[in-house]
């Protein structure tokens, strides 16, 4: 980008599981956008522009940004709600930035309610032809994980290794929901939910709330000597009534990946990233998605994983923070994703050391309410620089 | 948590209604008399009809029918009950495991998804085992049909 853009300041509490956290959407991202301005000494009269992620589906109320924005300093001041995800709200701010507006910007979203998500995410399909056969996301999850075990004819452990390097990494990260580590046999003697899936293959709704201030370089530099910037932004969403291969090739991916590897110079991602952080509501996800965005050949991604490429210490590590079956948060999900690459990024985060580390990919999408069909994704560059 | 914290409880109920328009309207009607009716958008086959063409953003050319004949391309077998959903038919949940599967009707360049049944066991792996991608499948009607995607019970595989 000709203007830098940068992440300056993050606000973040631990997750928990749904309805544990004992504070509405209003206090809890009260608590974290305060943190993210006082982290790095600023005041709400700083900010120009407010961004708020949530989703009225998912919040038991319409206009559910009601509470939320002034919680997150919007009082008096442009703020916006976007329903999608995490990334989509960044690059809200980001456009806001560049186009001379805004100088600083509020990005919070939190999650705080107890819901029946199986039922909710069928109200999200469409009346005619999803909703009344009852499909919802988890049964989603299960074509997908089904189409990739047949076309890739790898073992169904294969799925529950994924599931256990991500629960070693959440057991360390002290923001992540469930800091349990299950081990392959523990995955393996769960029950089916939608086979190919069990139930330690999917993630479990989380609670919380994230912030974070994104500023111009003029600002940044103002505010922080340790800020994280923005080098490329890709959105795209996929078909919905399509053939199955339409909605389960992931062009949507490949397409944003490529728009933010373009816009951030980045030639050979392989070489180039360091860490990612990818939006898996259920343990496959993280091959699908690694495939898609480039990083192998399609059904290479099990070799990676199995070589310990992915895990702690490998040379390409993804869902450090223990990924969507530790912190599986359908409004913050995002948000949540970009602080935890931002956190590795400065190595802020205990028990990982990612001191080398210089350049995160993070992959957001709004999947969570369904995986095959209308999917919104989001693919976001960051470097860490002075 | 603090003692001063409270929970509420509260549930949705309102009563929504919205026309399918003409294109899906056509293939509802028809699944009432036991046709699938599609139709023919830029040279592609559509079962359901699309009421235009995604990629050049013009409307259908032509209608088309058949029997409901077609492919299962991808399934999944459920294995909890959907709490809160209930289906229109029997207004009951249906009893676990039952397959969602996702069919391609005859030369169809979309899919619908729906249920697949008729394998005789209750057995998980016994049932994906039975699956083949690629297998041919038929629509078996619902005795009681009234314009909507249920008026097809399920799809049955075709022996």
């Amino acid at each position: 980008m000709k203007n830098k853009v940068a992440i300056v300041s993050c606000g973040i509490i631990k997750y928990e599981g749904q309805n544990e956290l004992g504070m509405w959407n209003d206090e809890a991202t009260f608590k974290v956008s305060k943190m993210a301005l006082d982290n790095v000494g600023a005041e709400k009269d700083d900010l120009d522009f407010v961004v708020i992620s949530t989703m009225d589906g998912l919040d038991g109320i319409t206009i559910s940004n009601g509470l939320l924005a002034p919680a997150a300093g919007a009082y008096n001041k442009s703020s916006v709600r976007i329903e999608t995800t995490g990334v989509h709200c960044i690059f809200s701010a980001v456009a806001d930035i560049l186009s001379g507006n805004s100088n600083l910007v509020m990005v919070a979203s939190s999650d705080t309610l107890e819901m029946d998500f199986g039922y909710v995410t069928n109200f999200n399909q469409d009346v005619y032809f999803r909703g009344p056969v009852g499909f919802n996301a988890s049964q989603s999850y299960g074509m997908l994980a089904m189409d990739y075990l047949k076309k890739h004819n790898i073992d169904e452990k294969d799925y529950a290794r994924i599931a256990n390097k991500n629960y070693l990494a959440g057991a360390v990260n002290p923001y992540a929901h469930i800091n349990k580590k299950y081990s392959t046999e523990e995955i393996m003697a769960s029950p089916y939910v939608n086979w190919p899936l069990r139930s330690l293959e999917i993630g479990k709704i989380s609670n919380g709330a994230v912030a974070c201030l994104i500023a111009s370089e003029e600002k940044a530099k103002e505010l922080t000597d340790n800020p994280v910037w923005i080098s490329g932004i890709g959105l795209t969403s996929s078909q919905y009534l399509g053939s199955w291969k339409e909605l389960s090739d992931m062009k949507a991916i490949k397409k944003a990946c490529k728009k933010a590897s373009d816009m951030a110079g980045i030639k050979d991602l392989k070489k180039e990233i360091d860490l990612m952080e990818i939006t898996a509501p259920f343990a496959p996800f993280e091959l699908i998605a690694m495939e898609s965005l480039g990083f192998c050949e399609e059904g290479k991604a099990v070799d990676m994983l199995n070589n310990g490429d992915t895990s702690i210490g490998g040379t390409l590590p993804v869902n450090l923070s223990g990924g969507g079956l530790c912190t599986n948060a359908p409004n913050s999900g995002g948000l949540f994703r970009v602080v935890q690459a931002v956190k590795q990024l400065n190595n802020e985060l205990d028990g990982v050391n990612t001191e080398n580390m210089e350049k995160a990919l993070v992959h957001d999408s709004d999947m969570f309410i369904g995986a095959v069909g209308g999917v919104s994704h989001g693919v976001l560059m960051l470097e860490k620089g002075e | 948590m603090s003692n001063n914290v409270i929970k509420k409880e509260w549930r949705f109920n309102f009563d929504f209604s919205v026309a399918s328009g003409e294109t899906y309207g056509r293939f509802f009607k028809g699944l009432n008399d036991k046709k699938i009716i599609g139709n023919i958008c830029n040279n592609r086959t559509f079962y359901p009809p699309k009421p235009f063409c995604d990629k050049t953003l013009k409307p259908p050319d032509a209608w088309l029918e058949c029997d409901g004949a077609g492919i299962v391309e991808a399934f999944t077998i459920c294995c909890e009950k959907s709490n809160g959903v209930k289906f229109s038919k029997t207004d009951k949940k249906p009893d676990v495991p039952y397959v969602l599967g996702v069919i391609k009707i005859k030369d169809s360049e979309h899919c619908i998804i729906h249920f697949i049944s008729g394998f005789e066991t209750k057995d998980v792996s016994e049932i994906a085992d039975k699956i083949e991608i690629g297998m041919k499948v038929k629509p078996v009607w619902a005795t009681k049909r009234e314009g909507e995607i249920l008026d097809i019970e399920y799809f049955e595989p075709v022996i």
